[in-house]
């Protein structure tokens, strides 16, 4: 699950002679049809008008337009679900519309089915809400945070999580399971690599975020104006002592906790060191795949350290006492000269472009050879030849089964 | 069954046509009197598709311009004729009726 399910519709075929501008104006128009319509019947469609309008037009005439638009909504009102399967589905999410998987599928593939998918639950808002209203409260719609709600909703999903909850939901409305029937527009779960990001290209990563937490808490260590202390509270309570704000900072003993951290991570350095530089570490991996990092893994990397290194700078500015920051900077001093140690290795080692981050993680920390990956799986629509078929247990050696009567 | 529906079977029966030829033919047979858009031709079609009249033959690309033509299957065959004699029956009983009236009558 690396991408948005559903792959951007291809460019269209521009008919020769025909202006960009009119084959524009028809894809314009022709969002009237459901997106499964357009997939199938747009570049027919483009032929067609591009036929039938004048030459040089550079868009399409208000009668041929309307045309398009009364056509397209009434196709999207033949082919709607019928309302109670559909009323299950929107409301509480069961798989009633397993005989309009094509119309399920526009329906995920949507803009707004984020926003549609949460709706579904929201809609039991609306009784709350009018009994808050009758009871003299205000419409929880009058409010910003309802809408803030709403905008992350519908940003959250295809920005961040990569389109989670659209796969999540080709997974529970699109997807054959076991032992059902495949059917036009079902999607199967079918045998993949397993991808790893090789450990090259991770290293960098998975040093710099130690080393980076490390300077923090050092300069928090340097300059936080204060710490936190203990206090004793009164007599038998348990534990018999508190954490308040405001104590003096005993800035060496915390520098000197930090340098013992570092020296630890040296010495597991060394160890690192040691272990890969073994020969042998490479193990044939049939079902991997290696890849870079990646625009999000970077991204969620850089939030991460950033969210971490809040705590300490927070602590330097003197925001917050001096505290939890020294556990997160024993934590760093003890990584980082490994992961800089077994970056600075990897890099000049030869055939270290086979290992995956995972493969020197337990070399370096374990001790032991990498792990041979077993087989994943990706969801993806069934093609032609699979529907009618019972789906069988995922990636069966023997292929689908037939059809059973 | 519709007029319109009525001609782009009619234009069907003759041979297999994309889009732009049922277009024209439906223009021919009705004297210039039903001029069918996009929308409605594709309303149609998807309809008889779905009534099993009519299937997609084959395809070609013509001057960059995606052509699907569509022929009619037997039962749109049976139903296109069948209408065409309900057509005739009522013209036959049309021309009596007007026959019977004498200011009519050259009708």
């Amino acid at each position: 699950m690396v991408a948005a399910p559903f792959p951007a519709a291809r460019p269209p075929v521009v008919p020769d002679g025909v202006a960009p501008a009119f084959v524009r104006s028809v894809q314009f128009w022709s969002r009237a049809y459901p997106r499964r319509w357009r997939a199938a019947r747009g570049d027919e469609l483009i032929g067609l008008l591009a036929d039938l309008a004048a030459p040089g037009a550079r868009r399409l005439d208000v009668r041929s337009a309307l045309d398009l638009v009364r056509g397209g909504w009434a196709t999207r009102l033949r082919e709607r679900p019928p309302l109670g399967p559909w009323l299950l589905y929107r409301l509480f999410g069961t798989r009633s519309l397993r005989d309009h998987l094509g119309w399920v599928a526009d329906d995920i593939a949507g803009a707004l089915f984020p926003l549609r998918h949460v709706m579904g639950t929201a809609l039991f808002i609306i009784p709350i809400n009018v009994t808050h209203v009758w009871a003299g409260g205000i419409s929880y719609f009058s409010t910003w945070s309802f809408w803030i709600f709403v905008v992350i909703a519908l940003s959250l999903d295809s920005q961040l999580l990569d389109g989670y909850r659209r796969w999540r939901a080709i997974e529970t409305y699109l997807l054959a399971r076991t032992g059902e029937r495949v059917t036009a527009g079902s999607w199967v779960r079918v045998r993949a690599p397993r991808r790893r990001v090789t450990a090259r290209a991770a290293l960098p990563w998975a040093a710099a975020a130690p080393v980076g937490l490390l300077v923090a808490c050092v300069a928090a260590a340097a300059r936080a104006p204060r710490a936190v202390r203990f206090e004793a509270t009164e007599p038998g309570a348990w534990p018999g002592f508190g954490l308040v704000d405001g104590g003096a900072v005993p800035r060496g003993a915390v520098l000197a906790v930090l340098v013992l951290a570092v020296a630890a991570g040296v010495v597991l350095a060394s160890m690192v060191r040691t272990r890969l530089r073994r020969p042998g570490l490479s193990v044939d991996q049939p079902d991997r795949e290696l890849e870079r990092v990646g625009v999000r893994r970077a991204t969620f990397v850089v939030l991460d350290v950033a969210l971490l290194a809040a705590l300490p700078i927070a602590e330097a500015l003197g925001a917050v006492p001096l505290g939890l920051g020294l556990w997160l900077g024993i934590a760093a001093g003890v990584l980082a000269p490994p992961a800089v140690v077994a970056w600075l290795v990897v890099r000049q080692l030869p055939g270290a472009g086979e290992l995956a981050f995972v493969d020197v993680r337990r070399i370096g920390l374990v001790g032991r050879a990498p792990r041979v990956d077993g087989p994943s799986s990706v969801l993806t629509p069934a093609q032609p030849s699979e529907v009618g078929a019972v789906w069988p247990w995922p990636w069966s050696a023997k292929g689908q089964t037939p059809a059973l009567g | 069954m519709t007029e319109q529906a009525y001609l782009v079977l009619l234009s069907l029966a003759e041979r297999p046509r994309h889009g732009y030829g049922i277009v024209q033919a439906v223009l021919e047979l009705s004297d210039d009197a039903v001029r069918l858009g996009a929308g409605t031709l594709y309303g149609l079609l998807d309809r008889m598709v779905a009534a099993g009249m009519v299937e997609p033959d084959r395809e070609e690309i013509v001057d960059g311009r995606l052509r699907r033509y569509y022929c009619l299957t037997e039962h749109g065959s049976a139903a296109v004729v069948a209408e065409t004699a309900r057509l005739q029956a009522l013209a036959r009983r049309a021309r009596r009726v007007l026959r019977a009236d004498p200011a009519l009558g050259s009708a």
